[in-house]
């Protein structure tokens, strides 16, 4: 890798070598059933150099010919993407600790055995579909500048998901933990989750309307969507974000506060360095419902004239970095969830929801199915709601927060409340 | 590479194992706004191993060949760790032995052109489309991916296939004020560059439409009697039926295994629904999956019965129905899973105008805009529609989702087109990308469809 980088160096004004080696193991039950264990070893490097301000990349999964790779990257640049930034000059950082090594040293019959517990607790007390998988690993990964940045990471993960499936369906009603160190589903979480699934077995179309709907953490993700490609530089730059020229302005309920803290070890990326060694920092891009800041990689802060904000990650070793969000969190509010479904007289309460991926997403339009949800009466849910569509744009939806949960959970990379929006618009009976 | 592959596995004492070590390149070209985001010309590696030990498959994937013993090792551990821990037992269906070669069938091959051609291509477009009314965005993406696959079994098969891709494919934007509508655009296939050539006119029809969009009425929510135009006809038998055809998904799911057994009437008489991955040319075209077996032809629903299903060799074995060469992966970094070829409801006998005087009030509605399934429950968005008055398309609607049932409206077909349309560029996500997905029919009268909407 030294030879690489002296290459680059030799054939470009500025270069930088980022490589990744993981590990992985995962263990599927299907129907109670052990089903899979499988295994997965993973490593390869990309380079990207700058020549003549512009941006050429190349990547290996097997570093045969050093001198291939730059010359591959030097024909992506003749070709290539504009480049007018400086990689970051000596780069010190103290990295996160986001790493134990207990995740190392599990023992897979260990982990099959109190799976099949887990499996026996569940059958005991329901007839449902079980279904159980886990999944931990090991990922190191290492980024190396040609102005001095030497920089490496490694970090541990472990989760675990268990779900109830309704019949007839693959959704369910499904509960997970995930964190740096190994992790368990406890009995009171699969009591709870019991219980909800027996509230299931009755299927209710909800009459048409606008109504309460509370988003749990778990479907969270299709109002977040829209906040994120929202605050997406890209969409920034082109003019089609609604946010676009917007910073210091009310965009969302005062309630609402969306911010990322790479400090937050608990989650799993945290980091102080993003792929490509700019420092990460604490960002609030929603604060008190006011539009604060627009995270930035070396490229869209270059274009938007700004200070990059050290959010420039990659996918893996095939991809350039691209700006994304990390570590993010809703604020909490004052509510316990069993507070906020009893304070409901008739409106619903959501886990999955389908479509999120469909329609003009960086407009907040949203409108999905809702796989996984109940009907709430006189602040008890009364059953599962079938053949149901919520829609909206989140601009509405989320000037009207209601009540934002006591907790924001640990949804795995982001730490996330549930949310009761009044005045969704479901389509039903 | 082959022979490398067997000494690789000269000392593996188990069942069965098969083992696929395949290079994968791919040329992108990325444009957003006008700006090259991505040009590039790269090759990434990799092996992926299966073992079937004590009755136990465990599949261990890996990107160094170094890295082969202790794969090796892994992969007979793991399975080891299924049997001990009573793991279903597994074998696989009874397959030819195949040994054979197969280069990509292409008119022009893309590998023979430039990046710097690709780039000035992709520009181009970019360029038209930006020079069109109202456009204020356009992000559009040129790819060729050219996978060579060696697949080497311990039954003596001995297969390199390869697979070329081309595709350009990208998202428009119209804007008016605050108001954005955006349209897609995809050209490519299985057969060579010629594909995303000369085709100017069809992105130009794109723009139009994200254009009108912007006078277009958001479509009133309820539920309709409608049309589904070529795509989203092959949006709903890949997303609502096709999925229910894969083995491995009916078989992890116990209460729909009774509702797809084979023979049920599920659909109306006239409704015949066919996985063909050997249709030349289509971008679908496969010659061996990654388990090394011959795809074949699959009459999946006969006359509205449910008369095939599509395998891999264990869920075939499992289920005792017939191999049919439907197992896939996306790259040297997966093992295979079951998987679509080219699904596509069979073209009926009506013209178009003949639908729509059937239809006479209710909705058209034009191609897909992502779309996703929970088992039975379906909901896709639509890029745009038109009303339909009298037989006739009157005003144009915008922000249309569909939601459905699979069952119903298998029942719910009426009248089925003769004309017939299969996707040029493919992205189904079931765990892993398969970029070669293809799906399609002819224009289909459906009964009773829900329209979400505000």
């Amino acid at each position: 890798m030294e030879k690489l980088l002296k290459i680059a160096a030799a054939n470009a004004e500025q270069a930088d070598l980022y490589y990744t080696e993981s590990s992985s193991d995962s263990i599927i039950f299907n129907d109670g059933k052990l089903e899979k264990a499988d295994s997965s070893l993973s490593s390869g490097l990309s380079l990207r150099i700058i020549k003549n301000q512009r941006a050429g990349f190349a990547h290996t999964r097997n570093l045969l010919d050093p001198q291939a790779l730059v010359k591959q990257s030097i024909l992506s640049s003749e070709n290539g993407v504009e480049a007018k930034y400086q990689l970051p000059h000596n780069v010190q950082a103290q990295e996160k600790v986001v790493y134990d090594p207990q995740v190392e040293q599990l023992d897979k019959n260990e982990l099959i055995q109190k799976g099949n517990e887990l499996i026996g607790y569940v059958k005991a007390r329901t007839d449902a579909q079980f279904d159980l998988s886990m999944w931990y690993g090991i990922g190191k990964s290492g980024l190396k500048n040609t102005n001095g940045a030497d920089l490496s990471r490694i970090g541990s993960s472990f989760g675990i998901f268990a779900q109830m499936v309704f019949p007839g369906t693959g959704s369910g009603l499904y509960t997970h933990q995930s964190g740096v160190s190994p992790c368990w589903i406890s009995n009171e979480e699969l009591d709870e989750l019991i219980a909800l699934y027996d509230v299931c077995q009755t299927q209710i179309v909800p009459p048409t309307g606008k109504m309460p709907v509370i988003f749990h953490p778990q479907s969270m993700h299709t109002l977040l969507w829209r906040v994120v490609e929202a605050l997406n530089p890209a969409n920034i730059l082109s003019g089609i974000s609604p946010l676009c020229n917007r910073q210091g302005q009310k965009i969302f309920s005062e309630k609402f506060t969306y911010r990322q803290n790479p400090e937050d070890t608990e989650l799993s990326s945290a980091t102080a360095f993003d792929d490509e060694g700019t420092p990460t920092r604490v960002l609030y891009f929603i604060e008190n419902g006011v539009l604060k800041a627009i995270p930035m990689d070396l490229f869209y802060a270059k274009k938007l004239g700004k200070e990059p904000t050290g959010n420039g990650f990659r996918s893996g070793i095939e991809s350039m970095p691209g700006t994304s969000v990390f570590n993010t969190i809703i604020d909490p509010g004052t509510k316990s969830l069993k507070e906020m479904i009893a304070s409901i007289d008739h409106g619903l309460i959501v886990y999955s929801l389908m479509g999120a991926h469909s329609g003009n997403i960086v407009s907040g339009e949203y409108s999905v199915g809702v796989s996984s949800g109940l009907l709430i009466q006189n602040g008890k849910p009364i059953g599962r709601v079938k053949d149901c569509m919520l829609s909206g744009n989140i601009y509405d939806s989320l000037q009207n927060i209601v009540d934002i949960e006591n907790v924001s959970h640990n949804m795995g990379g982001r730490k996330v409340p549930a949310m009761l929006l009044d005045g969704i618009s479901v389509a039903g009976r | 590479m082959i022979d490398k592959l067997e000494k690789m596995t000269a000392g593996l004492k188990v069942d069965y194992y098969d083992i696929r070590y395949e290079t994968k390149q791919v040329q992108r070209v990325q444009m957003n706004k006008k700006e090259i985001r991505i040009c590039d010309a790269n090759t990434g590696d990799g092996y992926v191993l299966r073992v079937l030990h004590k009755g136990a498959l465990a599949s261990v994937t890996f990107t160094r060949p170094e890295q082969a013993e202790a794969a090796i090792k892994k992969a007979v551990e793991n399975a080891e760790i299924l049997a001990a821990n009573g793991a279903t037992p597994k074998q696989p269906a009874p397959a030819p032995v195949v040994i054979d070669t197969i280069k990509a069938g292409l008119i022009e091959d893309p590998r023979d052109i430039s990046l710097a051609e690709k780039k000035e291509l992709t520009q181009a477009y970019s360029d038209l489309l930006f020079a069109q009314p109202k456009i204020a965005n356009v992000d559009i993406t040129y790819a060729d991916v050219y996978r060579n696959k060696f697949f080497l079994n311990s039954e003596g098969s001995k297969i390199n296939e390869e697979l070329v891709t081309t595709m350009l494919y990208g998202g428009i934007t119209a804007q008016d004020g605050a108001l954005t509508q955006p349209v897609r655009l995809s050209f490519g296939g299985s057969d060579g560059f010629q594909r995303v050539r000369n085709r100017e006119q069809d992105a130009l029809k794109q723009a139009k439409i994200a254009a009108d969009l912007l006078k277009a009425e958001p479509v009133k929510a309820g539920t309709y009697k409608m049309i589904l135009n070529p795509s989203m006809t092959g949006v709903f038998t890949h997303e609502a039926f096709g999925h229910f055809s894969e083995a491995d998904i009916v078989r992890d799911l116990p209460s729909v295994r009774d509702k797809m057994k084979l023979g049920t009437k599920l659909g109306v008489d006239e409704l015949n629904i066919i996985d063909d991955a050997t249709i030349p040319n289509q971008l679908g075209y496969y010659r061996y999956d990654d388990e090394g077996v011959a795809v074949r032809k699959v009459n999946l629903m006969t006359n509205g019965v449910l008369t095939g299903r599509l395998h891999d060799r264990f869920t075939a074995a499992e289920m005792g129905e017939a191999i049919s060469g439907h197992s896939i992966a996306e790259d040297f970094c997966y093992a295979p899973i079951v998987r679509m070829g080219c699904i596509f409801i069979q073209p009926g006998q009506y013209s178009l105008e003949e639908l729509l005087a059937a239809l006479e009030d209710g909705l058209y509605i034009g191609d897909p805009m992502g779309g996703q399934t929970t088992g039975e429950n379906f909901t896709f968005g639509a890029q745009y529609g038109y009303i339909v008055k009298n037989g006739k398309l009157a005003g144009m609607i915008r922000d249309i989702n569909l939601v459905g049932n699979l069952y119903k409206t298998l029942l719910s077909v009426s009248m089925i087109g003769k004309d017939f349309e299969l996707k040029e560029v493919g992205g189904c996500g079931k765990g892993q990308t398969n970029i070669r997905s293809c799906h399609g029919g002819p224009h289909v009268l459906v009964n009773e469809l829900t329209v979400g909407g505000k």
